[in-house]
């Protein structure tokens, strides 16, 4: 009885350790093999190698700087698929989640410009950061290869139904402190309410660290707070059900859905220079989530990623998917993705100094 | 009414059904490997959703969340090991009754407690849905600051050697906790420069490295199997087998009951997560049984109580979820993606339009809940086998998973450093006394505390401390700190005063005590 085990034992280990030569072999053959066509339908053949970069066969990482079952996981994972058929490569998607999307930007940033990892991040967030010189941020705004943009949902400020505001000139006009739910200290949530209050010149003072816009919403409905800042998607249905009343719009048009909602830049009225400092937040928030790979990525690679992945993104199939995730979708190439962030950065001297008071 | 039925009738066709079970296979198989499944892994199953439509959709990834839970709680009970980091509760007096040779007899009792409890958890809904609002506007964070506090203080009480040992295991676990950059002001803490200490330490690699590595450490000092000198003969007797768990549910049925309830309580409450749900229950149990101090060393209502919580809390847990968007735990923050992608919004409006299929949901997971029991049942005398076999063979493979398991939560090596190190610690923990279930509760509920804490202090001022529900739960840990010391105490004062020898005041405690 007790040869038996052990023989068989060994034949166990054995075949374990042939599997795991087997499996580490047939890794190396598959990116040995020449890659037969390119990505985005280039229909270079054998020839075209040498020139066009590819990434077929490869794994390709997609990093979500927040949590799984969050809008911008549910845009990452959306398009994931697409942007493998698009590459003919593995696109695997990634949740980094912590310090309000610092963790997550910091890793794409860091790693090899090799076009093997990417990022969806939040624009604004991460000009916040570096306006304000975040500890932990460890990006630069102006360095990252923008691959393009995939959604632009502009924020809302609300309050609660009970509260004391029915419309903007309520919140423009109070006296005492409005109390705002908000997520992280130094979430673009944190600095947009900022600016916007330091602006129009209403007293307010904010409560940070709740998880999410469901917890600010309550928030609202306990009386515990006056007002919350959050994208528009987010604030729709509090809003319509009746729990909610939308204040001010951050975008340089009114919304589809609340036409009677003003907009940072109509409150800001006759102020030129508040017009001014209103136009380039609503500038920022227009690339409020962005696809990106590290700096220094080479140009035709990026192009190549660029490529894929506005095919993927304007894939009927992936539209209609969204569409059913009630997730909006405002998608720009690489170019005029790049062309955006140019006149966006233009107007970030405004702000820089409303943040540096803090 | 008629959502509740609406809700089962949408569940009974083939095609739901079928991807029910689907569901549940891959959720064992997700759970059943120590720190290698949870919600990680079910977020891979994300993409799917798109494909299908929305009552097939919520069969599949609803099947497999209420799958995932119960493969931890097999762990838990062969290996002391929870897979998911909530059984730690299950493996209390699940892993004694497996050193008993008992462990088909635990596995039965834990498969068919959170069968029931899954179900209870549907009806726990149905009866809290109406009061969501009122439960979202009372419980506040200061409240769930104090509940967070007393589940951390009690646990690590209630399972070390004295009360001392307690506090402190459960403030050395919050203590790891605040390791990494701080959620709330984006500042790094404890990470000296690395940046691998950014994401804090991991809980899965702490979660093998205390109960797996150093229970292997244990058994190899031991030398023996897990069921020790038990002989694998011995678990087909009356009172080893699955079916002798099965029936010791049915018996204590009041008791499964209850522990339900506190389950489904205490998962309505957001942050709150399965462990001090299956907690709270435990401790119930132990309150109500005729010989506490069987609980810890092998008591089958001591798994009883942990597991009928276990899966009865998601059904709680679906209250804020689905009325408010407010994950009621980790993994709800899961599913309200996946409500997002098959098309419904959380919030008052889907309780209003789609009522139906909230009830769906908590149908497919009670649905779910039994369909796993019943396969784990029928696994359960296979599985029970594992813990006969050799150490020389169980305890290399065991700290094999656990190591993988450790790694690939952070992909980095410092999972496994964690993970040994961490066993070690564990190793001589237990020795001494401390409690490791105590340090890693305090360890997964330490961001939960310190966050509510800081809302609670900005929003309200120091006076949260005075909020009426709030003072009620913290004198409660108070009086679970303290209050066996203030009554030996008191007891001591009545017995001089009263001149009465020691058998006296038994007698008179005795009959006081009803």
């Amino acid at each position: 009885m007790r040869r038996q085990p052990n023989t068989l034992i060994r034949l166990f280990a054995v075949l374990s350790v042939l599997a795991l030569i087997l499996a580490a072999c047939g890794g190396d053959d598959a990116t040995d093999e020449p890659a037969e066509t390119t990505a985005a339908g280039e229909d270079s053949e054998g020839d075209g190698d040498d020139e066009m970069p590819s990434l077929a066969g490869e794994t390709v990482r997609l990093i979500v700087p927040y949590d799984p079952g969050g809008g911008f996981d549910t845009y990452a994972r959306g398009v994931a698929p697409y942007l493998a058929e698009q590459l003919e490569a593995e696109v695997v998607v990634e949740n980094r989640p912590g310090a309000g999307g610092l963790l997550g930007a910091n890793e794409v940033f860091q790693a090899d410009p090799d076009g093997l990892t990417i990022g969806i991040i939040n624009y604004p967030g991460a000009v916040f950061g570096t306006l304000t010189g975040q500890e932990g941020a460890t990006f630069d705004n102006s360095q990252w290869t923008v691959l393009g943009r995939i959604a632009a949902v502009s924020p809302m400020i609300y309050s609660g139904a009970d509260g004391a505001f029915a419309s903007a000139d309520d919140l423009i006009g109070a006296e005492e402190e409005v109390v705002f739910s908000l997520g992280g200290v130094g979430s673009d949530a944190y600095y947009g309410t900022i600016i916007i209050g330091e602006t129009l010149g209403f007293p307010y003072r904010l409560v940070t660290g709740y998880d999410g816009t469901g917890e600010q919403n309550a928030a609202l409905l306990a009386g515990e707070a006056d007002a919350t800042f959050s994208s528009i998607d987010s604030a729709q249905a509090f809003i319509d059900s009746g729990d909610g009343v939308p204040l001010l719009y951050v975008s340089d048009e009114r919304a589809e859905g609340f036409p009677d909602t003003q907009t940072v830049i109509e409150a800001a009225g006759d102020d030129a220079d508040a017009v001014r400092i209103m136009e380039s937040l609503a500038a920022v928030y227009s690339l409020e989530r962005i696809i990106v790979a590290p700096p220094d990525v080479d140009p035709a690679l990026a192009e190549v990623l660029g490529d894929a992945l506005f095919a993927a993104m304007t894939d009927p199939d992936f539209e209609a998917d969204m569409e059913e995730a009630g997730r909006s979708l405002n998608v720009l190439g690489l170019e005029d993705a790049r062309a955006l962030i140019e006149s966006a950065s233009a107007g970030l001297e405004d702000l820089q100094p409303l943040l540096e008071e803090e | 009414m008629n959502a509740l039925i609406e809700g089962l009738a949408l569940l009974i066709s083939l095609e739901a059904l079928t991807y029910l079970l689907l569901g549940v296979v891959l959720g064992i198989v997700i759970g059943f490997l120590p720190g290698l499944g949870g919600l990680a892994t079910l977020a891979l199953l994300i993409p799917f959703l798109f494909e299908l439509e929305p009552v097939t959709g919520l069969s599949f990834i609803l099947g497999a969340y209420g799958a995932v839970s119960f493969g931890g709680s097999i762990t838990a009970i062969l290996a002391n090991t929870p897979g998911t980091g909530e059984q730690v509760v299950t493996a209390f007096d699940g892993y004694p009754m497996a050193q008993q040779g008992k462990a088909a007899r635990a596995l039965g009792v834990s498969a068919t407690a959170s069968a029931l409890g899954g179900v209870f958890g549907v009806v726990a809904l149905f009866v809290a849905i109406p009061f969501a609002r009122q439960l979202i506007i009372h419980l506040r964070p200061p409240e769930i600051f104090a509940l967070g506090l007393l589940g951390v203080l009690t646990m690590g009480v209630m399972d070390a050697s004295t009360v001392t040992k307690g506090i402190i295991s459960g403030g050395l676990g919050l203590m790891l906790s605040f390791v990494g950059v701080d959620s709330v002001t984006g500042v790094p803490r404890f990470t000296f420069g690395t940046l691998s200490l950014y994401d804090g330490l991991g809980v899965t690699a702490l979660t093998m490295g205390l109960f797996a590595i150093s229970e292997m450490m244990a058994l190899y000092a031991r030398g023996t199997s897990i069921a020790g000198s038990i002989k694998y003969q011995r678990s087909k007797e009356p009172g080893y087998r699955v079916i002798d768990g099965v029936r010791d549910v049915v018996r204590n049925w009041k008791l499964t009951l209850q522990g339900s309830s506190i389950g489904a309580a205490a998962g309505v409450v957001p942050g709150i997560g399965g462990t001090v749900a299956m907690f709270f229950s435990y401790g119930w149990a132990k309150r109500q049984a005729a010989d506490p101090s069987m609980f810890g060393k092998g008591a089958p209502e001591g798994v009883l109580g942990a597991e009928s919580a276990n899966n009865a809390k998601e059904g709680g847990s679906l209250v804020p979820t689905v009325s408010f968007g407010i994950p009621g735990s980790s993994g709800m923050a899961l599913m309200i993606g996946a409500f997002l992608i098959l098309g419904f919004t959380p919030g008052p409006q889907m309780i209003e339009e789609n009522l139906d299929i909230v009830f769906l949901v908590a149908w497919v997971l009670a649905a779910s809940n039994v369909l796993s029991s019943i396969i784990g049942l029928g696994m359960a005398p296979m599985l029970a086998r594992a813990t006969f076999v050799r150490h020389t063979i169980v305890a290399p493979l065991l700290i094999g998973i656990a190591l993988v398991g450790s790694f690939i939560e952070s992909r980095l090596v410092l999972g496994m450093v964690l993970a040994v190190v961490a066993g070690a610690l564990g190793y001589v923990f237990r020795g001494l006394g401390y409690s490791n279930a105590g340090l890693i509760l305090g360890f997964v509920l330490g961001p939960v505390v310190e966050r509510n804490m800081n809302i609670a202090i900005q929003a309200y001022g120091s006076g949260f401390l005075l909020r009426p529900i709030t003072l009620v739960i913290l004198l409660l840990a108070l009086s679970v700190l303290f209050g066996p010391q203030l009554r030996s105490r008191l007891v001591g004062r009545l017995q001089r005063r009263l001149a009465l020898d020691d058998d006296e005041t038994d007698r008179l405690m005795d009959s006081s005590r009803d």
